[in-house]
């Protein structure tokens, strides 16, 4: 198992003339929680995409757990171990959150076998009472909830969490921080998009920048509160 | 050989015009609304049927009817808007449902028409008009072409007048292009799509007056081909622009026309062919952008 | 649980009435074959639409290639019936994996791709050029004699088949597979759902089962132009019957085609143009006002079918 466990290099997308993504470098290490932090149109969205497959890159190189992924499809870097929860798209809205965590617990685990039944996931994940009901007739909140049962059904090596805390109560939002506290601590690596930098401050190890497609801070979180251009950045001091 | 390719050529272009007049239509309709018109042939056939029965009984010239089709279609557009589309556009799949309830009002209007005219092929005589012939390289073309072609182009470039020049086409065009926006910016996004269906109908009659003069004969058994020739013309140029339709009709036209002449049992297939050939190598037309496919 | 399996067993019980009616029940034969012919191709048509979301117009392309496949098997290499209808679900499956391209193509694109196709086929199965197999525009002439049960029982036989693959489909977890995979694609890819994989093999099955309709129906009718079998009614009507009963059910398809065909037996065989109008009038008041089918009517009051 390498120690690196994602490593992007000089990676670029555009979409027609907008250079969405500029020569992105990026490493996680394997075990920890890294923060992916930037105003709205900063290319954390679609560099999240790019990762996961959703978009072909123009250049560069996306490496995994050892593996070269840039040519494969989403699917495939799901059973490889790479998932993500979706800002947008959410669960299957149509079936029962059971239903939801027993599928991606069927199909995506590859060869990582795992003793945890779908049962376990309901329960620690807080819905085994929500378990019949059909998804699209949640609250957002529980939403998100059963679509990160479901990437974590997958037993996945690194986990991309977008935007989850968006709109959230308090109380919500510190549920979703034990919660995710709790998934690093059972071996998930994570990476963590988000707006909300109370959410990111608690969790991450280390977290990235990202302003008009790039990576203009790498560090602690506490050093990047004072860095200047993260400072004019967000703030247009 | 040469002559006879450019005979095909410029017939073809002749055609190819008129192909263009057809697809207006649909590609208002579904540029405005997002909806498949699978009607369209049978409107064609139904302004076929019209400007006989003026010809017939009121013995008014092809022509001169024209204006007298699109006028009684544009009402029926709005007729049928309210209490079929408006609920379409509202529901949670308008593309798909469009394509099934237009199918339903299809067979409605295709049983109608049997019941009216039967099955029987008709074609408005052509000393109406001229039964003139132009000698093109030895090979007769019919002076009649001409005319079809003529105005066929006028009446598309009136649509493109109203389009580009008018202001109730800027408001359609506002809407083409981002229908919420539009209606954020104050336009009344429901009367204008109303007036438009309306239009599109109206644009789907009117060519039926001149079909029989260039293309086959007046009858329901037509509309379906009727109905693929003008999304093929559409697909080509890209569902949803009024330029794209010029181009997607004068190519399919020469295709047809070439086919025709030089191997004429294959010319039925052509506007399948062309459809498919289409959809599988660029189906967002040539001048789409591909939306990514999940 | 409990409701599921006994709606099964009055589904199965309905189906061998069924069967009884139309062997010994003295029910015109001609009459029940065409019911049974619908029902099977509103079921495949279920399976295209309802599980991933491909409706294909274009369908009675595949199940005239299916009879005529079937026709030019017995006519020409003299094969038996049953052979002769296996060779015509080969034909639908070779259709299907021709118009695999297709399955890029979204929704209404699909639909019209399917229209232009079947027109394609029916043009060329017509074309004089290859009357030396198909007898062209001049009808094909099974030359086949004698009564035969055959075609019943072999339709009876499929339809069964594809209701169960259906109830297969609505009780197994691949079938819920399919409907995250309609209901999220991209959710779907990221559980790790085959979503492509899953689309294949449905319209495969889907495309085999025109086929197979076909060639019995070829079988059944011993004599008909390539009019008779690429007719569009056998891929409008299905489709209607289906979207009436309900998608995606597995009993849906066959309310639908009780319904619509019984209505038509009754009006339709005297006055079809007036059918065909009241026919397209059901199809709009039901598209606009029921687009679950009827069997989402039930599910909204709470009655889960299957």
């Amino acid at each position: 198992m390498s120690e690196v466990l994602l490593k992007v290099k000089n990676l670029s997308k555009s979409f027609g003339g907008l250079r969405a993504l500029d020569h992105i470098d990026l490493e996680i290490p394997s075990g920890q929680v890294v923060g992916l932090i930037g105003s709205n149109g900063s290319g954390k969205t679609t560099l999240i995409n790019v990762l996961t497959g959703v978009y072909r890159i123009d250049t560069g190189n996306i490496e995994f757990d050892g593996r070269e992924m840039q040519g494969e499809s989403v699917r495939r870097r799901t059973i490889l171990g790479l998932n993500r929860t979706f800002q947008i798209a959410g669960p299957f809205k149509s079936l029962t959150v059971r239903e939801n965590v027993e599928l991606a617990a069927k199909y995506g685990r590859g060869a990582r076998s795992t003793e945890q039944s779908v049962a376990d996931i309901l329960a620690r994940f807080d819905l085994l009472e929500l378990a019949d009901r059909v998804a699209g007739t949640l609250n957002g909140a529980d939403q998100r909830r059963v679509d990160l049962a479901r990437a974590l059904a997958t037993c996945p090596k690194l986990l991309f969490v977008d935007e989850i805390a968006a709109g959230l109560g308090d109380s919500d939002v510190r549920r979703l921080i034990t919660l995710l506290k709790d998934i690093q601590k059972s071996g998930t690596t994570l990476l963590i998009v988000e707006h909300l930098l109370y959410f990111v401050r608690k969790l991450v190890d280390k977290v990235y920048v990202m302003d008009q497609g790039k990576i203009i801070f790498e560090g602690e979180f506490s050093a990047a509160v004072k860095n200047t251009q993260v400072r004019s950045a967000f703030l247009g001091e | 050989m040469v002559h006879l390719a450019l005979y095909a050529t410029i017939a073809g272009l002749l055609l190819g015009i008129y192909f263009a007049l057809l697809g207006l239509s649909v590609t208002l309709i579904f540029g405005v609304m997002r909806i498949v018109n699978l009607t369209h042939g049978a409107l064609v056939v139904f302004g076929g049927y019209m400007a006989m029965v003026l010809l017939d009984r009121l013995q008014i010239n092809p022509l001169v009817g024209m204006p007298l089709v699109f006028i009684a279609f544009v009402i029926l557009g709005l007729i049928l808007y309210y209490p079929i589309v408006v609920p379409i556009s509202r529901s949670y799949d308008p593309e798909f449902i469009s394509l099934v309830v237009f199918y339903g009002v299809m067979e409605v209007l295709d049983s109608i028409g049997r019941l009216a005219f039967g099955a029987t092929h008709y074609s408005l005589k052509r000393e109406i008009i001229t039964d003139a012939v132009l000698p093109v390289w030895g090979m007769p073309l019919p002076v009649l072409w001409l005319y079809v072609g003529g105005i066929s182009l006028a009446i598309i470039l009136l649509f493109f007048v109203y389009l580009y020049k008018s202001e109730t086409g800027y408001a359609t065009r506002a809407i083409m292009s981002n229908r919420d926006e539009a209606r954020s910016v104050g336009i009344n996004v429901e009367r204008i799509s109303a007036l438009n269906f309306g239009i599109g109908i109206g644009l789907a009659a009117i060519p039926g007056c001149l079909l029989s003069y260039i293309y086959g004969p007046i009858s329901v058994d037509s509309s379906l081909t009727l109905t693929i020739i003008a999304f093929v013309v559409v697909i080509i140029g890209t569902l949803g622009s009024p330029l794209g339709v010029l181009l997607g009709g004068l190519i399919s036209g020469v295709a047809l026309g070439v086919t025709q002449v030089f191997a004429p049992s294959f010319a039925s297939v052509v506007g399948d062919a062309l459809l498919l050939i289409v959809l599988l190598i660029r189906p967002q037309g040539l001048f789409g952008r591909l939306q990514r496919n999940a | 649980m409990h409701n599921r399996y006994s709606q099964l067993l009055a589904l199965v019980i309905t189906l061998v009435a069924l069967i009884f009616l139309s062997l010994w029940g003295g029910l015109n034969q001609l009459l029940i074959l065409n019911f049974l012919i619908f029902s099977i191709l509103a079921v495949g048509i279920n399976l295209s639409y309802g599980f991933i979301n491909y409706v294909p117009f274009g369908y009675a392309g595949i199940f005239g290639i299916g009879a005529y496949a079937l026709g030019i098997s017995i006519t020409l290499m003299h094969v038996s019936s049953i052979v002769g209808v296996l060779i015509g679900g080969v034909a639908g499956m070779i259709c299907g994996l021709i118009l695999l391209p297709l399955l890029r193509l979204k929704g209404a694109y699909f639909a019209v791709a399917t229209l232009a196709a079947a027109e394609l086929l029916h043009k060329i199965v017509a074309n004089p050029i290859l009357a030396e197999w198909t007898q062209g525009p001049y009808g094909l002439d099974l030359h086949l004699t004698g009564h035969s049960s055959l075609g019943l029982y072999l339709s009876l036989f499929l339809l069964l088949g594809g209701v169960i693959f259906t109830v297969f489909l609505r009780t197994s977890i691949f079938g819920r597979s399919l409907l995250a995979a309609k209901d999220n694609p991209l959710s779907a890819q990221a559980a790790g759902i085959p979503v492509y994989g899953g689309r294949m093999i449905i319209w495969l099955v889907s495309s085999v089962i025109a086929g197979l309709a076909g060639a019995i129906y070829a079988l059944n009718v011993k004599f008909f132009y390539p009019d008779t079998v690429f007719d569009l009614s056998f891929s409008l009507f299905p489709l209607i019957f289906a979207i009436l009963g309900g998608v995606g059910t597995a009993i849906g398809p066959l309310v639908g085609t009780l319904l619509l065909y019984g209505l038509y037996t009754l009006i339709g065989l005297k006055m079809p143009d007036v059918f065909q109008m009241l026919f397209g009038f059901v199809v709009i008041i039901v598209m606009l006002s029921l687009p679950g089918g009827l069997v989402g009517w039930a599910r909204k009051r709470g009655i889960d079918l299957v």
